[in-house]
Parts: C-alpha cells; structure tokens; sequence
C-alpha cells in the first residue's frame, strides 16, 4: 500500500509539474466596406461592415511521461451589422461555445507517436499561401487574429532522428477559401477524407519534405517545399504542389521566396506565386464556376502573384509592425495590409490591422472589401 | 652539402608544420572544452531569462529551453502575453511560432530576441568546428589568467562573422568575447560566469549560469541572460519534430 501511495503521489506531482494552462482574451472592433461587384452583388456572400467581438481562448495542456493531451475551447461573443446587401439594416448578437482544438498524443517505442485531435493542420515556409498542403493552403495571411477552422485528423510519426520525420495522416479537409476571415456567409462542399504521407528531411541549414496524398474522389497530388539558409540573414525556398484537377486538367502552383534579414532585426521578404490554371483575363466571376466544380482547393483564383513583405518583431522592444503588399499581375489588383502590435505591461498588447484592396470590382482582390480595419487589445492571463 | 641543406630544410618544415598543427589541435580542444560548457551536451533542460535595459527602461523575457547537442527548442514561460512562443532551432534552421500564427515560419540566426541577445545567443556554441583560432596574446580578466583567440568564421553560416574570445586558462571556459560586424567594427561584447554544474558522465562540469551583452555601437543597451541549473535528461527526437511546434 505505502508503495502504491508513493506512485501515486508521484504521478499525481509529475501531472501536476506536466500541466501547461494559457488564456487570452482578444477583443476587436472591425469595419469593411463590402464591393458591389459581379462576384459579390447585392453583397450576396452578407459581408457584415461593423463588428465587435471578444474570444475568450483558452489552451490546455497535459503531458505526463509518453501522454500528451491539449484542449482549445473557446467562448466567441460577437455583434455585426450589416449595411447592405439582404441584411441591410440588421445586427445581430451571438454567441458561440466551442472546442477549437484538440489533441490526444501518444509516444511509443522506436521513436513512435501516434495522435489524434482536431488541429490546423498547416506547414512550410511561405507566407502568402501553403501550396504544398493538401489539407489547407489557406495560411490565414489575411488577419493574424482570426483563427482558421482545424481539421480532424489522424496521425501516425516516426522520427528516427533528428534528420528525419515519416508522417502518415488521415484529415477531414475543410473547404478553405480567401473568403475565411471576413466574414463571408458562404455554403462551401463538404469536407472530405485526405490522406497524406509526409517525409521530411532537415541537414545542416537545409530543409526539405515531400507530400503525397489523395482525397477521396480526387486525383493524388504531390506536394513539396524545401529550403535554405544561404547565410545567417538569407533564407531562400521553394513550395509548391502537381496534380490534376477535378477536370482532369494539370493543376501545378509553384512558389519562390526569400527573406532577408536586416542588422536592425527586420526581415524583408518577397516571394513569387505562379497558379498554373489560374485566370490570366476577364473578370474574376469567370473563375468561379470552375471553382466550384473542382475541388475547391484554390486560396487564389488568377495565376502571378508577387508578395512584398517587412516585417519587425522587436521595434524599440515594444512594437510589432509588419507592412505587406499583394500583387496580382493578371488583373493589376492589389492587397495593402499592415499591423502594429504595441506590448503593454506584461500581459496585454493592443494592435491595430487594416487592409487595403484595390484594382475595381472585376478584379480579384477588389471584388469583396474594398478595404479592412481592425483594432482591439490582447489580454493573456 | 646541399644535401644537408635539403634534410635540414624539410625536418625544419616538418617540425614548424607539426607545431602549427599542434598548436591548432590546442586551440581546438580548448575552445571545444570551453564550448561544453555552454551547452554542447547530449540532452539539457534548463530555464532561460533575459532582462534587457535600454536607455533606462527594463524589459524582461524567461524561456523554458531544451537541448540536444546544437538543437534547442525554447517556449516563452515570462510575460504572459508572450507565453506559448516557440523558437526551434534544428540543424542550423531556426522556426519561430507563437499563438498567433497559423503555422512556424523560417527566421534567421540574426533574428534578436531581446535587446541586444541574438536567438543564436541562447543556443549552444560550437566555435570549435564554426571558427578558425588564431592564438593572441594571454591577458588577465578578473584576475584570471586567460588564453585569447581571434575567431574568424569559416563559413558565412555562422551568427558572427569574427569574434576575440578569452577562455580561462584553469577552468576552460569562456569569460569574455567581443563580437565584430563584416566590417570589423565591435558591436557587441559578452562576459560570461560559470556558477552552474550539470555531471554528465560522473564528470561534474562548470555550466554557464551568467551572460550580459552589451551593445558597443550605440552603448545604451545591456541584455543580461540567467541560466537555471541544468537538468540533464533525454531529450526525444519528437521534441525537434517541426510539425509539432505549432501544438
């Protein structure tokens, strides 16, 4: 009995030392200006203009020896209003209780882990999009604040060593589209299974994975990133994806970035995007039937982009700025975004993020908002 | 005669190579020895903060570091709204998450992390293979005898391209270094203590437990790291897996 008493109190110790708790409070005020344009008229996607919204975000976490289990509830309250479109004229109060995540993972032997959970299944090295994953290549660029939808998953890895990572994955994967994050009332397909096996390999200053996987009812597809650390303020890399798509068409994206790191501690970024059966002309409705035909896969609709990004985390050591422009050379639209971020006290940070689209209503981004601004305090416990 | 000449030649050319290699086998194993000292071991857990004091007002960050050789991977445990933030830094390639990110993105080692303390700052050094030593005269360093080398990086890889370092001559640490830009212009300094210990292999060996940098450029800004005592553990590779630093 004393020794099971001893266990006890032990496990009950290390359980205790295991226990990670974080909350936030992310309250915001936002307003749009929603575009009537061909893609969005009468406001048919309800773009909201004003909103308030305050999250509650709560993450916990429990590792305890070869267990590993996480749980992300969230409390949402939220009012918008709507200037027009059917709506126009209404406001409306909700709230919403909900688990955004979880995870339950479980390390074996010969360097096994075996997981399960609901999770933004997200990687690679590019800021614009992820073309290389087939879960979700929406990277959630459009607000920091807001968090992407995750996805249930099943995962099995092997990690040899330090070089090497072998992943199997089976996912629900969501429907993500740029219209995530603004509010877009928008019926998309319904998910579907996706498997994926993802090999990564990391070498002296060097990455690379490699993605294959298939979704049920959709053609396989092979996606890659790599990248390198040229010197200790360059970093070069590449993502992107081949495959066909629901057409039976060759659908490959390919990606090019690089950042460059300046003495002061900014970074400098630009990368190049190239969707191959991406629109190159005419209006973006055009691109819209064919969308939802397909897979739905598409975070950008048209095929050249180019990202130019400065980004600071440590201004004066009390500042985060980052300044980002967007540019799609098909229709000459352009996406200005910005975010400051002021670190108050020890637990709270305000910020501040607008974003600016232009380029006309036939264009890609210049057919939903015409512009974005955002401003709230972050408040972590 | 010119025989002699020629054996005479070539055992001198021998004898001054073997010094010179001899002489490098030195430096090495002493900067290798002092390089222990600051975290190349197989497999170290140990808290991390940093206070920052710039121009009169103090900043201050703590991270719950773990390490494995040259690999480091640091969470943000102090100030809450920083709580969460990751930095990986595997095989030369540094990721950095925090809450608000959907996923890690890339950083380089030149990334500061507070003040004048560069990510590179709070990982192991291996000056024994980054560097090329050139011995310089020994100088006193709070009243200890040190050895002095000019570091010059081999490869444009490293975090700083040159740095003069005193290593303590009986304790086989490193106490002192001056960090030079390309230019070979001094930007930052950093004077090391040795207060921790961690036993590895039934050896008990000095660990840093003390770092400040101080800016030399503008000279406003002093970053003092404190080092916990380490806990010397396994360290699995899981820890090191990137698709779990968002977790």
């Amino acid at each position: 009995m004393p020794d099971e008493e001893g266990f006890a109190s032990a496990l009950w110790r290390e359980a205790v030392d295991g226990l990670n708790c974080t909350a936030r409070v992310v309250s915001y005020g936002m307003l749009q200006e929603p575009v009537e344009s061909a893609l969005n008229a009468g406001n048919v996607f309800n773009l909201p203009a004003d909103r308030l919204e305050s999250d509650v975000r709560a993450d916990i976490r429990l590792r305890l020896r070869r267990l590993d289990l996480g749980v992300k509830p969230r409390f949402d309250l939220k009012w918008e209003k709507w200037d027009s479109g059917a709506r126009a004229g209404d406001s409306d109060f909700d709230t919403d209780c909900h688990l955004y995540g979880w995870t339950a993972m479980v390390r074996l032997p010969w360097e096994l882990s075996l997981a399960c959970g609901r999770e933004n299944l997200q990687w690679g090295p590019s800021y614009l999009l992820s073309p290389s994953n087939p879960f979700n290549e929406n990277n959630g660029r459009y607000s920091p604040k807001f968090e992407l939808p995750g996805s249930d998953y099943a995962r099995m890895t092997w990690t040899p060593d330090s070089e090497w990572t072998l992943s199997v994955i089976a996912a629900m994967a969501g429907r993500q589209t740029a219209l995530q994050g603004i509010g877009a009332d928008v019926e998309l397909p319904d998910s579907r299974r996706t498997y994926a096996v993802k090999i990564d390999r990391t070498i002296d200053r060097k990455f690379v994975s490699v993605i294959a996987s298939q979704g049920e009812g959709t053609e396989p597809r092979l996606g890659f990133y790599g990248g390198w650390n040229a010197s200790d303020t360059m970093i070069l890399y590449v993502e992107g994806s081949l495959g066909k798509d629901g057409t039976g068409q060759s659908d490959a994206e390919f990606l090019a970035g690089s950042t460059y790191t300046l003495s002061g501690g900014g970074a400098l970024t630009l990368e190049y995007f190239c969707n191959e059966n991406g629109l190159v002309d005419g209006p973006i409705t055009a691109a819209v039937m064919p969308l939802r035909m397909s897979d739905a896969r598409e975070v950008f609709l048209r095929r050249n982009y180019l990202l130019l990004q400065y980004a600071d985390p440590k201004v004066f050591n009390r500042f985060e700025v980052t300044l980002r422009g967007t540019a799609g050379f098909d229709d000459m639209s352009v996406d200005v975004f910005g975010m400051i971020q002021y670190d108050w006290g020890d637990h709270a940070q305000l910020f501040a993020i607008s974003a600016v689209n232009s380029g006309g209503p036939e264009t890609e981004f210049g057919s939903l908002v015409s512009y974005f601004a955002m401003a709230g305090v972050q408040y972590a416990f | 005669m010119r025989c002699l000449f020629v054996i005479g030649l070539a055992v001198g050319l021998t004898g001054s190579w073997a010094c010179v290699a001899s002489a490098q086998e030195d430096a090495s194993s002493i900067l290798r020895a002092a390089d222990r000292a600051r975290g190349n071991l197989d497999g170290i857990k140990w808290k991390v903060t940093l206070t920052t004091v710039d121009g009169g007002r103090t900043n201050a960050m703590a991270f719950a570091v773990q390490a494995r050789g040259f690999d480091i991977l640091a969470e943000t445990i102090a100030p809450a709204r920083n709580r969460g933030n990751r930095i990986l830094m595997l095989k030369g390639n540094m990721w950095f998450h925090k809450p608000d990110l959907s996923k890690p993105v890339p950083v380089s080692q030149r990334q500061r992390l507070l003040g004048t303390a560069a990510y590179g700052d709070i990982a192991a050094t291996d000056y024994a293979n980054d560097y090329d030593p050139k011995p310089l005269p020994d100088e006193v360093i709070n009243g200890e005898d040190c050895r002095v080398f000019d570091l010059t990086a081999r490869s444009k890889k490293t975090t700083y391209d040159r740095i003069v370092y005193w290593i303590s001559k009986k304790r086989l640490v490193g106490v002192r270094a001056v960090y030079y830009t390309v230019s070979g212009k001094k930007f930052k300094s950093a004077e090391m203590e040795y207060e921790n210990a961690a036993r590895i292999g039934g050896e008990v060996r000095p660990f840093v437990s003390r770092m400040v940098i101080r800016d030399l450029l503008m000279g406003t800004d002093t970053t003092t790291l404190l080092f916990s005592t380490p806990d010397v553990a396994d360290v699995p590779n899981s820890v090191f897996d990137l698709n779990l630093l968002a977790r």
